[in-house]
């Protein structure tokens, strides 16, 4: 008699897990864009005018590296499904290219505030009203989880784009990059909402 | 067993020139001042940057219904949770005691 295997394989199951974490980080970030309304809405001149300090051109090519590096992660995914293993890598090297790029960006938007001072609780910004300590505050706060995330983000994709090279992710074994690619469009969704709310008041 | 593309190359450059579009879009009307209808247009346009990314990127689009009921939940508690903080404070004096 043969024995034959059952593949046990769950495709929706299998990201269960990642969608899971993805709610909770989800919450994490609306307790502060909750916070960030809140204060809006209380101190919205403050806001508008600290508002106009930030470069807005920076803010518009962050979106687009990160929308764009959302793109070459799904190219990445759909490429290791047609079995075209050297096309995935280099999709998802690109993907994480375009975090570093990002990365790169972010430190030279603050280390230019930080030059000129403004920084939570810098002389500087005491100096400035409260609505206006206030959104820097949020502006580092959330900006700088963000950034974190970002920083987790590569590193996973790192881990990914090894694991996809030693071929321990296949044509048929591919759910860790497609969850990796769900926590990759997170970070890309929170910075959809934290641009035009920080950048186009 | 192959796995099948639910969602083709050509669908996910569709969806990222559309993104593009959209952040085109927000950043001009960002310079036209509607005044109050600003944050609405820009909050608008956000979210439907968002709904492309979690139904195309995120496959959302060939999930089973579980997840896409999971997603919809968490969404109406952001909202609920939302509107009630802002029937709380709408109706307090904020500005003074804030640090």
């Amino acid at each position: 008699m043969e024995k034959t295997d059952i593949e046990l394989d769950d495709k929706s199951g299998g990201k269960l897990g990642m969608w899971l974490f993805l709610y909770g980080e989800l919450m994490f970030f609306t307790a502060m864009f909750l916070l960030y309304a809140v204060y809006r809405y209380t101190y919205s001149d403050d806001f508008i005018k600290a508002s106009l300090e930030l470069n807005t051109v920076m803010g518009t090519i962050n979106t687009v590296i990160l929308l764009t590096s959302s793109l070459t992660m799904v190219l990445s995914i759909n490429s290791i499904k047609d079995g075209n293993r050297k096309l995935s890598l280099i999709y998802l090297s690109t993907t994480i290219f375009l975090g570093l790029v990002f990365l790169v960006n972010k430190y030279m938007e603050w280390s230019a505030k930080i030059h000129h001072g403004i920084y939570p609780n810098s002389e500087e910004l005491l100096t400035h009203s409260k609505g206006e300590n206030l959104f820097y505050g949020l502006y580092y706060t959330m900006t700088g989880m963000h950034i974190l995330h970002i920083i987790i983000g590569i590193i996973i994709l790192s881990v990914m784009l090894v694991s996809l090279y030693k071929r321990k992710i296949s044509e048929n074994e591919n759910i860790y990059l497609e969850n990796s690619g769900l926590f990759w469009h997170l970070v890309d969704i929170i910075w959809i909402f934290l641009f035009p709310l920080f950048y186009l008041i | 067993m192959k796995t099948e593309n639910h969602i083709s190359n050509k669908t996910y450059v569709l969806v990222w020139i559309a993104l593009l579009a959209l952040t085109t879009l927000t950043v001009l009307a960002f310079r036209v001042d509607l005044g109050g209808l600003n944050i609405l247009v820009s909050m608008s346009i956000a979210s439907i940057k968002v709904l492309l990314v979690l139904i195309y990127f995120m496959h959302l689009r060939h999930e089973k219904g579980f997840l896409i009921g999971a997603i919809l939940i968490v969404l109406i508690i952001i909202l609920v949770v939302t509107g009630l903080t802002f029937t709380d404070i709408s109706y307090r004096r904020m500005d003074t005691n804030v640090f």
